[in-house]
């Protein structure tokens, strides 16, 4: 119980100190938050690989492998709605 | 009639199905025997006597509470070896199996007769000695603890014949979506993104053959998904003798059951061939209609190698495709080599963060 509490305040922390760390070194100019923001990606890309490469366990959604032929398309129908523009200024 | 199991029609010795040979192989006398050389020995090797099969005697006052040939289940009966004469202690839906005390392979006739009876099987093709040695370069991945010595923890290996369920047929699908093709251009400051917006409208059939899902109980449904596929060219007519020298189940989720799970995956695939039908950059389903045709469902064996381990007090359970050689399961993780590995990639990822963004 007590093991569990910890384990979540740790995750907590590590996930505030994620967060927050880039947010507030952009916020006071640092030059830092590439790194931050890096390592905390680098780190998560490398873990989630790692152990997907150990568990290969998966229920299949998919039955991709078992189609015969290809899509027989009996309507198509492409009707143009509108165009929306966004501008985002780049900084 | 005795539970059917094969002689050498040389020496009279048990004979057993030889997985890498395609053929029976006899230990005793080293005589190789196709199924035609069986057939033309006069025994029963293509099909089940359905006169003249012995049947299970019930298990009365928890006279055994496990089986004795390693099968899983609970609910257990009781069958006579025909060489031996034993009591061969096993799980209800078990075909076929292996006599603990002498050996011999016993194929239960009772459970492969009328509706239980496969309409096709996909011999073995690899054999138990090139199980573990699967299993070694399976297990060397970079998380696997030092520690974990496949030679040590297998607690259990088994050739089992898994039954499964084989769906064919169409699906009609109609899906009604917004399709949204983007263009970004630069003015100035500003990145201006243009969003062209579409109804799209698709409507189609895709056929499928031959999906399969597992229609056991006892079986991990996950486990059974991982290891397809399974190669049909090799499937063949069933046969009663492909069974011997392996244990086999016969199916306790019926067609209807189990079409459940080949409907979501027909479903979602015939949903992707329509979504890809639509060359849009975001495409965003609105409404998906869609209407199975499906054929009678076939009935077949499907080779299945398991591994249950235990390591560190925790259970792992391993399977292997007993035709391909896929191998799938969850290893156990050394936490210390996670924390390792995600610190180099954080070490990684930090340098080249400062290079492009700092």
């Amino acid at each position: 119980m007590i093991r569990k509490i910890i384990e979540k305040i740790g995750f907590m922390l590590i996930a505030h100190s994620l967060l927050f760390t880039p947010i507030v070194a952009h916020a006071d100019g640092a030059g830092g938050v590439g790194i931050v923001v890096g390592g905390a990606i680098g780190g998560f890309v490398v873990g989630s690989m790692l152990v997907s490469m150990s568990k290969t366990k998966i229920t299949a959604t998919k039955a991709e492998k078992y189609v015969e032929g290809e899509l027989e398309l009996k309507r198509k129908q492409d009707q143009f709605v509108t165009t929306k523009t966004e501008k985002h200024k780049v900084s | 009639m005795a539970n059917i199991s094969y002689k050498c029609p040389t020496c009279g010795a048990e004979i057993f199905w030889d997985a890498s040979a395609g053929k029976f192989l006899c230990k005793y006398c080293g005589d190789e025997f196709t199924m035609a050389d069986m057939e033309a020995s006069g025994q029963a090797v293509s099909a089940v006597d359905s006169q003249h099969v012995e049947h299970h005697e019930e298990i009365v006052n928890n006279e055994y509470t496990s089986s004795t040939d390693g099968t899983v289940g609970s609910n257990l009966v009781k069958y006579k070896c025909s060489y031996c004469g034993s009591e061969i202690i096993t799980d209800r839906a078990t075909a076929a199996t292996v006599c603990v005390y002498c050996g011999n392979a016993v194929v239960m006739g009772e459970q492969l007769i009328n509706d239980f009876a496969p309409d096709y099987v996909i011999p073995f093709k690899i054999d138990k000695s090139r199980v573990m040695q699967a299993f070694k370069d399976f297990s060397k991945k970079p998380l696997t603890p030092k520690a974990f010595d496949p030679e040590k923890v297998v607690e259990k290996m088994q050739g089992v014949y898994i039954p499964f369920w084989l769906y064919s047929g169409e699906c009609e699908g109609c899906m009604d979506a917004e399709g949204v093709n983007e263009k970004t251009t630069r003015q100035g400051n500003y990145r201006v993104v243009e969003k062209s917006i579409y109804n799209v409208l698709r409507e189609g059939k895709v056929r499928f053959k031959n999906v399969p899902v597992d229609g056991s109980s006892k079986t991990d449904d996950a486990a059974m998904d991982s290891i397809e596929p399974y190669d049909y060219k090799d499937m063949v007519p069933f046969k009663p003798a492909y069974l011997s020298g392996f244990l086999a189940e016969r199916f306790d989720e019926d067609a209807e059951k189990c079409f459940e799970r080949a409907k979501v995956r027909i479903e979602n695939t015939t949903l992707d061939k329509l979504k890809a039908s639509a060359p849009y950059d975001n495409i965003t389903v609105r409404t998906y209609n869609k209407n199975i045709k499906k054929e009678k469902p076939k009935y077949a064996l499907l080779p299945t190698w398991l591994l249950y381990t235990v390591y560190n007090g925790e259970k792992y359970f391993f399977a292997m495709n007993g035709q391909t050689g896929k191998f799938i399961g969850n290893l156990p993780i050394d936490k210390g080599k996670l924390t390792f590995c995600s610190i180099l990639g954080a070490i990684a990822g930090a340098f080249l963060g400062y290079i492009f963004l700092g």
